[in-house]
């Protein structure tokens, strides 16, 4: 009976309800949009760095840390003979210094092994020629370095006895990645070519693995992925709690607005509200019938933004959100020129259920205060006068 | 006759500033079944309360009040509610008719809060709204309907449930005398068919004339208590 009586109100609401509806729909959709677009940053990210660099994990040499370049040295270890060759990839870091054009930069150089199928970083094109001297690097530091592929450059290092050396680089490949942390302030040459340049022999200073391997020693310790994706993490996570407050915001003021239509409503209708007490319908049965009405409102507008927002998102998601070029020079991981929302089904539920129980509340905290009025009070439209009989009326 | 309306020793009080006015005093009343009474008097003589207080939306300040044999002050909120939802038609001056609902809808609403099939709503409504004439406007809504017929509808709302009281609180008050007309003749008819008690507050001659009892209240005192001969 009062869920009958609750849709028939609502929808003989006309206006004001469809306005309440279209409202929360609004709210619905922006939250699952913007939301969409940090779950599809992070997974785009996330994948990213797993495709390119880290694959299923990786195992550093026990002092290497790759934020201190003092490190780079000391973290210089043969690689260990039980690791089967396709399943790993072998990384070698040294400082070093580069002549772009006349200019000098302090960079990274990372040598990585030429012949791999672990991950997409396109490190053939680095196999070991004797007479040539070729790097590779993302299109950021690229851009940064005003390079082309057959560019020349010069490169400084030093070598595992101490002398500098320097020689003309050609680049052969810009390579372009949604992982920064592979392109921002490095250079990528063949490991072939970097340990000959330091003067080492088979060491490494980490290697990615397709799997986790058993007993490789202390030396060697193994970064899960969720250690290695976790300062990505960290960040997309810093982001959702700044959208959080945005979201708040904007739930606390779609939240005002129905809150103020509902009373405005109930002030309207409080003279109908004794009406329903004169027939007979008791305190629980008002409080519920609104208190539904409102929730009610909250299930249309789930429906309506099904209608507008599905197909709206679903486009946002096939053809991504496109960034400002300047977005690609921050350096964030997870974004080339566009992000690609996703949604997820949790996401979903989770903003619905938040939207039904926005309406229950709101719907709920005029109506218990109209419903403790005398029927006589109501039915003459009066609102001030409360409960004056303790008895009868709690 | 059995008594449904037993009213003993009866005032009702409102603060007003730090005094109190009394709207009711000393009223003794008592209402058979099947009569067909009206509380007449001038604006403000306290009909409205007396009518409030009769169908609980009201209490009185001091003195008994019992409808079908339920002291009324002693109710709570929910019996109170279930005595009205069970026993007791409204047919108010403004209708008060819910304007999101069609004529059917309005009418049944009643018998929503009480245990009937949709088959038995169906009948009852679709009887209701024959007594009182309104079958051909079943789907309008109030606002497509006069005066009248608003009140007809109301009048059907409040007899759908069979109920053993009527209170009616100036039910002509809005109409034209040809309106008025027809509406007490409904009612008389159906205070005679299902035998129904009728208890109107007005000060309207028209409804006074069809009277068969006439309480006179004047400043909160039951004046004259007098019965007519129809």
């Amino acid at each position: 009976m009062i869920w009958k009586l609750a849709w028939r109100n609502l929808l003989g609401g006309g206006v004001r309800t469809w306005l309440n509806v279209f409202i929360l729909s609004l709210v619905l959709v922006t939250i699952i949009g913007f939301h969409g677009m940090y779950t599809g940053w992070q997974k785009d990210g996330e994948n990213g760095i797993i495709n390119w660099h880290i694959a299923a994990g990786q195992y550093w040499q026990q002092d290497f840390d790759p934020y201190d370049s003092f490190s780079f040295e000391k973290s210089w270890q043969k690689m260990p003979e039980n690791v089967p060759d396709a399943d790993a990839v072998e990384f070698l870091v040294c400082q070093g210094v580069i002549y772009p054009r006349g200019r000098m930069k302090n960079i990274t150089i990372k040598g990585v092994e030429e012949e791999q199928s672990l991950l997409e970083l396109p490190t053939e094109i680095l196999s070991y020629e004797p007479d040539r001297y070729k790097l590779m690097l993302g299109h950021r530091t690229a851009a940064k370095l005003k390079l082309q592929e057959g560019d020349r450059l010069m490169l400084r290092w030093r070598d595992s006895s101490g002398s500098f050396d320097a020689t003309s680089f050609e680049v052969v490949k810009i390579f372009i990645s949604n992982v920064s942390s592979i392109d921002q302030g490095q250079v990528w040459l063949g490991i072939t070519q970097l340990r000959q340049m330091l003067g080492i022999k088979e060491s490494v200073n980490y290697f990615s693995v397709r799997q986790q391997i058993a007993g490789l020693g202390e030396q060697w310790q193994f970064k899960s992925q969720d250690f290695l994706l976790s300062e990505f993490r960290a960040l997309i996570s810093a982001k959702i709690a700044g959208g959080m407050f945005m979201y708040a915001l904007l739930t606390f003021l779609a939240m005002i607005a129905v809150f103020d239509t509902q009373v405005l409503a109930l002030f309207k209708r409080r003279k109908e509200v004794g009406m329903m007490m004169a027939i007979g319908m008791n305190r629980k049965q008002i409080i519920r019938i609104f208190t539904l009405e409102g929730f009610l409102s909250g299930v249309l507008s789930v429906l309506l933004a099904a209608v507008w927002g599905t197909p709206l998102l679903l486009k946002f998601q096939e053809q991504g959100l496109h960034m400002p070029d300047y977005m690609d020079s921050y350096g964030v991981d997870g974004i080339i020129d566009a992000l690609y929302p996703q949604y997820t089904v949790g996401l979903v539920i989770f903003t619905v259920l938040i939207v039904l129980l926005i309406m229950l509340i709101v719907s709920y905290i005029p109506v218990r205060s109209i419903s403790q009025l005398l029927p006589v009070d109501a039915l003459l439209g009066r609102m001030t006068v409360k409960v004056k009989r303790k008895k009868q009326y709690s | 006759m059995e008594k449904l309306i037993s009213i003993k020793e009866m005032f009702k009080h409102y603060p007003v500033g730090t005094g109190r006015f009394t709207a009711l005093k000393a009223i003794n009343l008592q209402i058979g079944e099947g009569e067909f009474s009206g509380i007449v008097g001038p604006s403000g003589s306290g009909k409205t309360t007396l009518l409030n207080i009769i169908g609980s939306l009201d209490v009185q300040s001091e003195g008994s009040v019992e409808v079908l044999g339920k002291d009324v002050k002693s109710l709570t909120h929910r019996q109170s509610a279930s005595l009205r939802s069970e026993h007791i038609g409204f047919i108010f001056q403004t209708y008060n008719l819910l304007p999101v609902y069609t004529v059917y809808e309005n009418v049944e609403f009643p018998l929503l809060l009480l245990d009937y099939t949709a088959a038995q709503r169906k009948q009852m409504v679709t009887d209701a709204l024959q007594w009182v004439g309104l079958i051909p406007k079943l789907k309008s809504r109030p606002a497509q309907l006069s005066g009248g017929e608003c009140q007809r509808v109301a009048i059907a709302r409040a007899i759908v449930k069979k109920p053993q009281i009527v209170l009616a609180d100036e039910p002509t008050a809005n109409l034209d005398a040809e309106n008025s007309h027809h509406i007490l003749q409904t009612m008389v008819e159906l205070n005679k068919k299902l035998g129904t008690t009728f208890v109107f507050s007005t000060h309207d001659a028209k409804v006074i004339k069809y009277l068969r009892r006439k309480i006179t209240l004047i400043d909160g005192q039951i004046a004259f208590d007098e019965e007519i001969s129809q």
